[in-house]
């Protein structure tokens, strides 16, 4: 019966539709076409990851089988549906909808570039967002906990959090003396006053009995806002950073369709007005590929740095 | 000497405005080493005197003075253990110790307040488990802990509101006999005061009772059991049950008001 049971997942593992959908799209990307093709070694190579983790995961076990036959089946069933889409049923002309061989392609020829681009953008987004959530915090904190700095101050930053920083942009590019100032100065717009806001209303939030234990341990003000106050509401701002993230990433990205001359969105809309769309489309796909990978840092961050509450999967 | 004192002690949340008092013209005194328990309905003020004798909340008249001063706010000559569990999250079992006891002795190095709680979480038998978080312990574990670091803060004065109140019959019992053996062992006497409305708890642990009716103290009962209580023979005394009847007749009366009432 157990040898059995065994038998037939592991025959599952290997001929299900994930498979079949792997070898036909590998299948597909050798397929000629009436127009250029560039070489299909870069995209073969990014399937060939793609079945190569799907492998790993089986064997890790990480995730019942059936979820991760769904998920690559997905995944593979959208690139050769892509690829056929654009070499053999001409969905769209070859130059706007470029076969993902092409696509991938870009990545070989302009990474240095994309590299370039990708140092900048951080660059600023860590500067914009580091500021704009240390300072906000520091407000938040102060301003939460002096019940007449809050109802003074709340109503301000209520106004400035609810403008969108990017209708900053157009006016701030053209003021500030070098672009780079001029979107950290953004990014910092859009990040510092929800930030606060959310601060205060963190702290208002904490558990008067915190407070009242920490006062009757002989905190005194300062020690009850950086003993007690700053720790009780680290999940919340760490729950909040990636939102800020990746605010400040579509920020950026914006500022830099308007006035930039390096960085990931400048590369996006460079090339969109060449209408030069592998490379168009190979910028939105690192842009996906970076947000992913920091929200994955965040989260490794998270597991490591907060040990007091229930890690749960 | 008494150790606490209340002078015409009143009380209001509220401080301006149509208001009322949460405690009227309470007087009392409780002596240097004695185990105070308040008990009485909830809403009666028990935990507003807590604040007070804490210096979390301040007499709207009258005054309390503890050793001979007025209190003027939270200080290292008094500890507090609340109902519920008032560790720090973020801090470990131990830490959270270490924590009260470098509040309460300025100056004390970190090693020597270490050793400090790693001797209290022995008596309060958690020994191993100082390095779990609190939310790896159960609710009888966190209190225990919170327990180990208002004693090792060292504070003459144990200020403890209704600190088994969320707790199960079990473990209540087995933290009842704990606070009973940590303060009559320890090398001095605290004073210790506790508030809870469960009156067999009160009977067992205090050396006076104090039963509150809103806004003030009705009756002062004195409890003479003597140190060394055991469980099974406190409470098949007579003595026992005759106190347990006179405060559950006072409770009672209540509820017969309120019954006629409805």
């Amino acid at each position: 019966m157990i040898k059995r049971a065994f038998d037939s997942t592991a025959v599952k593992s290997i001929f299900n539709l994930t498979n079949l959908l792997f070898i036909t799209v590998l299948w597909a990307a050798f397929m000629e076409s009436n127009f250029k093709l560039q070489p299909p070694w870069a995209y073969v190579v990014i399937l060939i990851l793609f079945e190569a983790i799907f492998n790993f995961k089986i064997i890790k076990k990480s995730k019942p089988l059936k979820n991760l036959l769904d998920l690559y089946s997905i995944i593979f069933a959208f690139f050769l549906l892509w690829d056929l889409g654009s070499k053999q049923f001409h969905v769209l002309h070859y130059t706007l909808l470029p076969p993902p061989q092409n696509v991938f392609y870009i990545f070989t020829q302009d990474y240095s570039v994309m590299i370039n681009g990708f140092f900048q953008s951080m660059c600023l987004i860590l500067v914009g967002v580091v500021s704009g959530m240390l300072l906000g915090i520091i407000t938040g904190l102060f301003v939460g906990w002096y019940p007449r700095l809050r109802e003074a101050v709340t109503p301000v930053i209520n106004v400035i959090a609810s403008i969108p920083a990017l209708v900053y942009a157009p006016y701030l590019v053209v003021v500030m003396p070098t672009f780079k100032i001029a979107s950290v100065t953004i990014i910092f717009m859009g990040i510092y006053p929800p930030t606060t806001m959310n601060m205060i209303s963190n702290v208002q939030g904490v558990d008067k009995k915190l407070i009242d234990t920490a006062r009757s341990l002989n905190l005194n003000n300062r020690g009850i806002l950086l003993k007690a106050l700053l720790p009780a509401c680290a999940i919340p701002l760490l729950g909040s950073l990636r939102i800020r993230i990746a605010t400040a990433f579509m920020i950026l990205i914006m500022a830099e369709t308007i006035g930039a001359t390096a960085g990931l969105g400048y590369y996006v809309k460079r090339w969109a007005a060449w209408a030069d769309y592998p490379k168009v489309f190979a910028g939105v796909i690192l842009i996906g590929v970076v947000v992913v990978g920091i929200n994955g840092l965040i989260h490794l961050f998270e597991t490591k740095a907060i040990k007091w509450i229930e890690p749960h999967q | 000497m008494s150790k606490i004192q209340l002078e015409n002690v009143s009380f209001s949340y509220q401080q301006s405005g149509d208001f009322s008092y949460a405690l009227e013209d309470v007087n009392f005194e409780i002596n240097e080493g004695e185990f105070v328990c308040f008990i009485g309905p909830s809403g009666c003020g028990k935990s507003t005197l807590i604040t007070l004798m804490e210096g979390l909340n301040f007499p709207s008249k009258g005054k309390v003075v503890i050793d001979g001063n007025p209190v003027s706010g939270p200080g290292t000559d008094r500890c507090v253990v609340f109902q519920h569990y008032s560790l720090f999250s973020w801090l470990t079992a131990k830490k959270n110790i270490v924590f009260g006891i470098k509040q309460a002795q300025a100056g004390i190095s970190t090693k020597k307040a270490e050793e400090i709680a790693h001797e209290y979480l022995e008596k309060v038998g958690l020994a191993d488990f100082g390095g779990k978080y609190p939310y790896q312990l159960s609710g009888g574990m966190q209190q225990r802990v919170a327990i180990a670091r208002a004693l090792a803060s060292d504070a003459d004065i144990m200020l403890m509101d209704e600190p088994f109140g969320a707790i199960d019959t079990r473990n209540r019992m087995l933290l009842q006999d704990l606070i009973l053996r940590l303060c009559e062992n320890e090398k001095k006497k605290r004073t210790v005061v506790f508030i809870t409305h469960d009156v067999e708890e009160a009977i067992y642990l205090a050396d006076r009772i104090f039963y509150m009716e809103p806004k003030k103290i009705k009756l002062d009962i004195t409890v003479d059991f003597g140190s060394n209580r055991e469980r099974a023979k406190v409470f098949g005394s007579e003595r026992f049950l005759s106190i347990r009847n006179n405060l559950v007749s006072m409770f009672y009366d209540g509820i017969d008001s309120e019954a006629v009432a409805l």
